[in-house]
């Protein structure tokens, strides 16, 4: 299994790689490795019908939470008889299952009947999780020592990131709902708002947001009123207004395909009802084209938790806040603290609204 | 949208105003100290010292040109073996991958490369490389995946063996799908790569934070507007290539 965790007498050290057998004991780690060893069966048997369906709906969680607790055991026994400044931190051996067990877990989700199984196993998994978290068990893993140096900074970095990507994708949604009807009302439009909008999502993102730092300067010089209203060249300004510009896009665009695709027929039928063009839009068009449109705000929210990382670079705070940190410190630990809730949070929006298109689709559409 | 030859046109008449543009911006500093002079009068230095402009270029080329070219080449081949029938269990499996790996914020792909590979060209390299693969290994299972069943079975009807039928009929049919998930995955790479400056990989993004760090808005704009510019040039060209083979098909 590689080099399961990697022990380091102080943070700076060169560590020494420890098999998970040699970290965590015989007996759980066996657990594990059965574990795992009966998933890759699993998904590779192609027969065995509805025990195969269950093994790889409930299995992976289960795995997930014991491959945790595991290397929270690993940490605690490597760190007993260490000083205080050693650190334990996870190696290939613990990434890449952890990698591939959501792989194997939402492949199941998607392509098997039964809900039941693979969804009690994802909550009870996360209980458990959450467990060994609060209570301590992995207390003496690296990054939870970084964690712990820094938790009060972590939640407010958390919801400084949380805030931005949200209210930046809420005001993409007010710009870009009625920017996508308005291209698909007055198709002589359509052309050049989705040029623009596709030449401004090309520019990569630290161009973005750090063009916008010396534009704003300029702008403050010219409007000192604006400086006394808050308005500041670095931080949530720019930050906000590049992250916005990002999110327009894929909600215009996909406002106008799906009030494209309504067919004609039902708008007909509903003229023929006698309802207004509001009544139209309000009551038909938009529902029928909701989910689609859905769609589009979920890869707004996705992309923008992500670039909402970038933004710390002109001094916005965020996730990105540690990822950069610990780049510049070369802390590997720290790198995680950033890299890994972002991650999770991009995967959390991204099933949350997955979940939200599959509610409001219309029946019988 | 539909491309056109209107579209095709309209792109050519960018890139013949954005290559000697760029091309400009890239040779001549004395263009850059003439216009930020009376715009930064307090600046002292007014043009990037630490790297020529065309080296920059060139290292930020180098970077997305090599991922990107491995993530094209390894991208469509396992597109293709997870198409064909002897490989078709791991389609499930390839495709939730791709989609799911796309969820990953590419400034964490490229910060958990750290960790693993350290600092430079190779962490960035690496993370560039498989962030580039997943778009294009999405988009050409669903280009494989979408053909008409009936086209193939005509293809193999007239005598043709497997290998014929994928050269022939599949991979010229499926282009247009796969081709544009080169453009996301190239265009990506290439904004992603400005970041790899935070790790050491040199390339465009190097001005910009050297800017940001040092409070120079010079510095800041040169990298940024150099990158902006090589970004939309690099989209328009593919963009025309996935015209092209539209209109060959």
């Amino acid at each position: 299994m590689g080099n399961f965790v990697t022990f380091h007498a102080n943070r700076i050290v060169a560590g020494a790689p420890f098999t998970i057998f040699e970290s965590a004991g015989t007996m759980v780690a066996a657990a594990l490795l059965l574990l795992l060893a009966a998933i890759i069966c699993a998904s590779l048997y192609s027969g065995g019908g509805k025990w195969r369906d269950y093994a790889l709906g409930a299995l992976p969680p289960i795995a997930t939470a014991l491959l945790i607790y595991t290397a929270g055991h690993a940490a605690r026994a490597l760190s007993l008889d260490a000083t205080p400044i050693a650190r334990v931190s996870l190696g290939s051996g613990f990434w890449i299952p952890l990698l591939l067990l959501p792989v194997i877990y939402f492949d199941s989700i998607q392509n098997n009947e039964g809900l039941l199984a693979p969804a009690a196993a994802g909550v009870l998994s996360t209980v458990a999780v959450a467990v060994f978290f609060v209570y301590g068990f992995m207390d003496d893993l690296s990054l939870m020592k970084e964690f712990a140096n820094r938790s009060d900074r972590f939640f407010s970095e958390l919801s400084t990131h949380l805030t931005l990507s949200g209210v930046a994708v809420s005001l993409a949604v007010l710009i870009g709902a009625p920017l996508g009807l308005l291209a698909e009302r007055r198709e002589r439009l359509s052309g050049p708002t989705f040029f623009t909008l596709n030449v401004l999502q090309t520019i990569p993102s630290l161009a973005l947001f750090s063009i916008l730092i010396p534009l704003i300067a300029a702008l403050l010089a010219l409007f000192p009123t604006l400086k006394e209203a808050g308005v500041g060249a670095i931080g949530s300004t720019p930050a906000l207004i590049a992250l916005t510009i990002y999110s327009i896009l894929p909600v215009a665009r996909n406002t106008y395909t799906g009030l494209r695709t309504v067919d004609s027929a039902i708008i007909e039928a509903a003229r023929g009802m006698g309802m207004t063009p509001l009544e139209r839009l309000l009551k038909v068009e938009l529902p029928i084209a909701s989910p689609i449109i859905l769609g589009g705000v979920r890869i707004a929210l996705v992309q923008a938790i992500g670039l909402t990382a970038v933004a710390a670079l002109i001094g916005a705070g965020g996730m990105g806040t540690f990822i950069f940190l610990g780049i510049g410190q070369s802390a590997d630990d720290l790198i995680l603290l950033g890299a890994l809730p972002t991650v999770l949070v991009a995967l959390i929006a991204d099933g949350a609204m997955q979940g939200m298109i599959k509610i409001v689709k219309p029946k019988g559409i | 949208m539909v491309f056109d030859n209107a579209a095709k046109r309209r792109a050519l008449k960018a890139l013949l105003l954005l290559l000697p543009l760029f091309a400009l911006l890239t040779l001549s500093t004395s263009l850059w100290e003439s216009a930020f002079g009376p715009l930064f009068p307090r600046l002292e230095q007014l043009v990037y010292p630490l790297a020529s402009f065309p080296l920059l270029v060139g290292e930020h080329l180098l970077l997305v040109g090599l991922s990107s070219g491995a993530a094209i080449l390894i991208g469509i081949t396992l597109g293709i073996l997870v198409t064909r029938p002897w490989g078709r269990d791991l389609l499930p499996a390839a495709s939730s991958l791709a989609s799911m790996g796309q969820t990953f914020p590419p400034v964490a792909v490229l910060a958990l490369a750290v960790p693993v590979v350290g600092f430079g060209f190779a962490p960035t390299f690496i993370a560039l490389f498989l962030y580039g693969l997943l778009p294009i290994l999405a988009n050409t299972i669903s280009g494989m995946e979408s053909l008409d069943d009936g086209i193939l079975e005509a293809a193999r009807g007239m005598g043709m063996t497997r290998s014929q039928c994928l050269f022939r009929v599949e991979l010229p049919l499926a282009a247009p799908v796969i081709l544009a998930g080169v453009r996301i995955s190239t265009v990506i790479n290439t904004g992603t790569a400005a970041l790899g400056a935070t790790i050491g990989a040199g390339g465009l993004g190097k001005p910009i934070i050297a800017g940001l760090i040092g409070d120079n808005p010079a510095y800041i704009l040169e990298g940024a507007i150099l990158v902006a510019l090589l970004a939309i040039i690099i989209d328009t060209i593919l963009g025309m290539v996935s015209v092209a083979r539209v209109e060959g098909v």
